[in-house]
């Protein structure tokens, strides 16, 4: 069974478009198992069965007919719940939401969907994509499925742990702040925030207009890339969206470092914010690894990572408070408590601050990205710390700022969460790959070269085994 | 002593001014702790901006579309 769990997506694409692995007899492997260790991740608010299995079974009526779709053809995934697919309710991870059935599909839905994708089901969040881990919600938080007394990172935290567990090959989330970086970071896998535009938000609930991002969570780099060709392009439901299709190109993604130019941001992680040593030392030991494989890293120098946040900050509390101001003067206790904490920051931000934050925020993606002109990619932390016991609200609440994923969010850069080894005990690192607008290709390139000599793609938790 | 008063009362007058006429004991203090971030996160933008640096919104008449 665990070769099932933790087939990729492209080998489990392969498999079914040979006519090697039955969807069918896949997405029945992975409910059972799903349903056996659910009890102790809390990934999803809820599971669809019926549904998946009824795609399932078109899928594998299509391919026997000679219909086959590509890559994602009978493959499972899951999604976020602020994600809407037709039908089946849009919770948001809240009691505010617990009944909205959702009367279309998002664009990334359908996208998924049109490519024979089997939706799996409704992945846990933060509340509202903010407010979490919290305990006083209509349902429990996500856990790490590594050790499952510690935080999955968030806000995208369900969809980490289904797809660190071998729940689902491949799910979606939103990164507003780093909430698709985070808990791929803390679940040892692959996440990528892709560039602003690139990703139609058509249908997904909002969590700050400007800085919201759909972005997909898997174990492989190269799955990862089949995930965001699928849901790429323009839509004119989002009018952010751009008219910039891309191709998950795998001989591109093949093509392999030597001359690489990587520039590495360590101020974030050694000036700005002390990283834990595991953390720190996980990142210098994959830059040494990309220098073996012909890279050459050199260091850059950017604006004080609290600018960034700073200003991320601002922009993003004004914008969730503008959502959220008619419920919170009618519903205010329908709110969990960090969530209302938080979105509540909105209420104090002034006009000038908001307006000077947008202008400050043009500047600070000037900053960035004159430091393309020297390198193809960048390089820095992307959580500062392991992840943390779940139940410390306190650790959790410091943990919140220490992070180096809200500048990208900010100018709008495509930014990867790419697994870089363990703990010493037993817990994920990671690192970030952050590239030029609109040049995922780079990243996953330098991404995959990495992960293939790394192979910490190879390890996973032992949840779910006998 | 008196301050802490006067901004505790100074803060539900804001929040009474702004609609947030539902709220319990216990979110007044969760309202506190968002005043005191706000103003934490506020205090950290940086100010080095000119009034001709960077234009924030740049309206284009006509909106733009894009195809698919």
């Amino acid at each position: 069974m665990s070769e099932l769990a933790y087939l990729s997506l492209a080998d489990a694409g392969e498999l079914i478009r040979q006519k090697k692995l039955s969807p069918v007899e896949y997405t029945t492997a992975l409910m059972e198992r799903n349903e056996a260790i659910e009890p102790q991740l809390h990934a999803f608010i809820k599971m669809t069965p019926d549904l998946a299995l009824g795609a399932a079974r078109q899928a594998e009526a299509d391919i026997a007919t000679g219909n086959y779709r590509g890559p994602l053809h009978g493959v499972p995934f899951a999604l976020k719940d602020i994600i809407d697919a037709a039908g089946i309710a849009t919770t948001c991870h809240s009691k505010i939401m617990q009944n909205n059935i959702a009367k279309t599909d998002a664009c990334v839905t359908t996208k998924l969907t049109q490519g024979g994708g089997v939706l799996m089901g409704k992945t846990a969040t933060h509340e509202f994509a903010i407010g979490g881990p919290s305990f006083d919600l209509p349902w429990p938080p996500a856990r790490n499925p590594w050790d499952t007394s510690r935080f999955t990172g968030g806000s995208s935290s369900g969809s980490g742990a289904a797809v660190a567990a071998g729940m689902v090959p491949a799910a979606l989330g939103s990164d507003t702040g780093g909430s698709v970086r985070n808990p791929a970071s803390l679940c040892g896998i692959v996440g990528m925030k892709p560039t602003y535009g690139r990703v139609s938000r058509r249908g997904v609930f909002p969590l700050s207009y400007t800085l919201d991002h759909i972005g997909p969570l898997t174990r492989t780099v190269e799955d990862n890339a089949i995930m965001l060709a699928a849901i790429a392009g323009p839509d004119t439901g989002d009018p952010a969206s751009a008219d910039a299709p891309f191709t998950a190109d795998g001989e591109a993604l093949r093509a392999g470092i030597k001359g690489c130019r990587v520039g590495v941001i360590r101020r974030f992680y050694q000036e700005d914010f002390d990283a834990d040593p595991a953390v720190a030392s996980g990142i210098e030991n994959a830059l040494s690894l990309m220098q073996a494989l012909g890279a050459e890293t050199v260091g850059i120098d950017v604006p004080p990572l609290q600018e960034f946040a700073a200003v991320n900050r601002v922009i993003l509390l004004s914008e969730a408070y503008a959502i959220h101001e008619k419920w919170l003067q009618e519903r205010p206790e329908d709110y969990g408590a960090l969530c209302r904490a938080r979105i509540s920051g909105g209420a104090f931000i002034r006009a000038a601050d908001y307006v000077n934050a947008t202008r400050m925020r043009a500047k600070l993606a000037h900053a960035f990205n004159e430091c393309f002109k020297d390198v193809d990619v960048v390089v820095t932390a992307s959580s500062m710390d392991p992840p943390l016991a779940i139940e410390d609200a306190e650790a959790m609440e410091v943990s919140y700022g220490r992070q180096a994923r809200a500048p990208f969010n900010l100018t709008g850069n495509p930014a990867l969460s790419v697994p870089a080894g363990f703990t010493d005990d037993g817990l994920p690192l990671s690192i970030q790959i952050i590239g030029k607008p609109f040049d995922e290709a780079s990243v996953y390139r330098v991404a995959y070269a990495y992960e293939q000599a790394a192979e910490w793609y190879k390890k996973h938790p032992t949840i779910g085994v006998a | 002593m008196s301050s802490i008063n006067d901004e505790a009362a100074a803060l539900r007058d804001f929040a009474t001014r702004i609609g947030l006429t539902k709220l319990s004991e216990n979110h007044f203090g969760d309202l506190e702790r968002a005043w005191q971030t706000a103003q934490t996160i506020t205090r950290n933008m940086p100010r080095d901006l000119s009034p001709a640096d960077e234009p924030a919104h740049i309206y284009l008449a006509g909106s733009r579309q894009v195809s698919g």
